[in-house]
């Protein structure tokens, strides 16, 4: 396949779903440089791997099965990587939020936590399911368990979930 | 019926979109992603002779048969150190796993039960391998041996071996082997004997080849892969044969573990397996070297790796000639922080340790599932290897007479 023609099918798909793949990193590894780290690594896979992409999956499903697995790499080789917070990045932080703000960042903030203590099987689970709507039977592709595994993962992380953010589960 | 959950799926998923909103890919990244693909693109392509001889600036040609250009290869070439890269298989390798003969106390050659036979009733299997066998061409087969459950498992390992064939790459197997590379397969053979213990042997001779030798042992609580990671010349004889570990000798080693070393907490269902290094070891020449490093280069040694709770164990074991087992200490203790110690370094570091080799030209690991196996491949000196480093019930996924190519395992646990 000629590199013009990979070229363009990679920055369609950077394109299209870039903010996806970032979105899914951040969410499993909890760290926007790390996340930018698996955006790079996950097109460069694609690069390598678009030749022979068959489409047994849909486009974003292998993309994102991409990322998931550059992410469980990151996470080794970056496992308890502690993140240094610079001089520079003090600064650059504002002094006050307005209450909305400050609201919103302490929500997310939970739910970052809150994802962060799941299991990263969960997780991975969890961000697929509710934040990249990819049903159970896809995600089961995706971390190659069976679909029974993938509902347990859930319904444990949902569990968790609910204990961490405040709920309860219906019971 | 509980109480209403402030948690539903509805309102967590909102949740969770809005608190991703803002997470965007910046323009820099995109372009800086975008770039970084266009480097690789290019540094990839293998111009043609016809576009060597041609002036700079004329468009760039493609080589649509420049395998060693393409994929991990390429990616691996560039990134040789990178574990999780999978490196380069810069000749392409094309190695070979898997076997599973056939399990004689079962029954039946046709079903493999995981869960079956006390110590008496174990089985061992073992196959030699021969270069030129036909590659494994992906497929269900493999699918349904690394996605399946124990019980898809031991329907699988029933599956009849392949047919040898043509050394030549399939189409559908395109980036693994260069012209010269070596196939191996697990050989098919009708000629066995059986061993007093159950313990099935080849017949003195059969593996005689220059490859890898996979032993699969089923037992009551244990599913135990035994992979040489030696691509030394084997040679089965009766000699010889009193020092191959059968099952029993395994189960009784790991109860050695277990009463040695009370506070590991051997998991034993189904979750270890041992190695070989190589076959052929005395416990006098155990006791008289200075370290297990010269050991292993020098002589056969087994290793069982244990997980118990987060932590790696690797014990050594020797076997006397009166066939009893003598443990080592834990030669590696990866704590907790295990997963810190995988990096590339250490772990090539191990495995040369572990097998004397001298270097790893290339060197790959594949995760499998959840983070807590891996198979590891690696090629020295135009010879290529796997073993599993860790363990998981996936790994053990294992067929009868099935072949795993390299890229069949890469592309089922790495998409």
């Amino acid at each position: 396949m000629p590199v013009s023609d990979t070229m363009a099918a990679v920055e369609r798909l950077a394109t299209e779903y870039g903010n996806d793949v970032l979105r899914l990193a951040t969410s499993i590894l909890n760290s926007r440089e790390l996340a930018e780290d698996v955006h790079q690594e996950t097109f460069l896979r694609v690069c390598k791997a678009w030749e022979g992409f068959r489409g047994d999956a849909s486009e974003k499903t292998w993309l994102i099965g991409i990322a998931v697995n550059v992410c469980r790499d990151m996470m080794r080789s970056a496992w308890k990587r502690r993140v240094t917070v610079s001089d520079e990045m003090i600064a650059a932080m504002p002094d006050t939020f307005s209450n909305k703000e400050m609201d919103r960042r302490m929500d997310h903030s939970i739910l970052s936590e809150a994802l962060a203590k799941l299991s990263k099987e969960q997780r991975e689970a969890v961000v697929l399911f509710y934040y990249q709507d990819i049903d159970v039977k896809e995600i089961a592709q995706l971390q190659k368990v069976p679909e029974g595994t993938v509902k347990s993962r859930l319904f444990k992380a949902r569990g968790k979930l609910a204990t961490l953010l405040g709920g309860e589960l219906h019971g | 019926m509980g109480k209403k959950s402030l948690f539903n799926d509805d309102h967590f998923r909102m949740q969770l979109k809005a608190s991703l909103e803002e997470v965007n890919v910046s323009e820099a990244l995109h372009e800086k992603t975008l770039q970084a693909c266009r480097d690789l693109l290019l540094s990839t392509e293998v111009p043609d002779a016809k576009t060597q001889t041609e002036a700079a600036g004329v468009q760039i040609q493609v080589v649509e048969n420049g395998h060693n250009t393409h994929g991990i290869l390429s990616f691996a070439g560039r990134h040789a150190i990178k574990l999780r890269i999978v490196a380069g298989v810069a000749a392409c390798i094309l190695v070979v796993l898997m076997v599973w003969d056939y399990m004689p106390k079962m029954g039946s050659s046709q079903t493999a039960d995981f869960s079956m036979m006390e110590d008496a009733d174990n089985s061992v299997m073992r196959r030699g391998t021969e270069k030129n066998m036909p590659a494994s061409a992906g497929s269900e087969d493999e699918e349904a041996a690394f996605g399946g459950t124990e019980s898809e498992m031991a329907m699988a390992a029933a599956q009849s071996p392949q047919e040898p064939g043509n050394a030549a790459p399939s189409e559908s197997d395109p980036i693994c082997f260069s012209e010269d590379s070596d196939y191996h397969e697990l050989e098919k053979s009708e000629n066995r004997e059986e061993m007093g213990d159950g313990t099935a042997v080849a017949p003195a001779g059969e593996i005689a080849q220059e490859a890898p030798l996979i032993v699969a042992v089923t037992g009551t609580k244990s599913t135990i892969l035994m992979l040489s990671s030696y691509k030394v010349p084997l040679t089965v004889n009766e000699s010889r044969r009193d020092n191959k570990p059968s099952t029993k000798i395994l189960n009784d080693f790991a109860r050695n573990i277990e009463e040695q070393h009370p506070d590991q907490m051997v998991e034993r269902d189904g979750l270890f397996f041992a190695y070989q290094l190589k076959n052929d070891f005395t416990m006098a020449e155990l006791e008289s070297v200075q370290s297990y490093q010269d050991l292993i280069s020098e002589r056969g040694l087994w290793y069982l790796p244990v997980r118990a709770e987060n932590t790696l164990l690797l014990y050594p074991f020797a076997m006397q000639t009166d066939g009893t087992t003598t443990l080592g200490e834990p030669l590696t203790a990866l704590k907790d922080d295990w997963v810190d110690k995988l990096s590339d370094d250490s772990l090539r570091t191990n495995v040369i340790e572990r097998t004397g080799i001298k270097s790893i030209d290339t060197f790959i690991i594949i995760d499998v599932d959840n983070g807590l196996g891996f198979w590891i491949c690696w090629e020295t000196d135009g010879q290529s290897y796997v073993m599993p480093y860790m363990d998981t019930p996936d790994v053990f996924s294992l067929k009868n007479g099935e072949i795993f190519s390299l890229k069949a395992v890469q592309e089922k646990l790495m998409p």
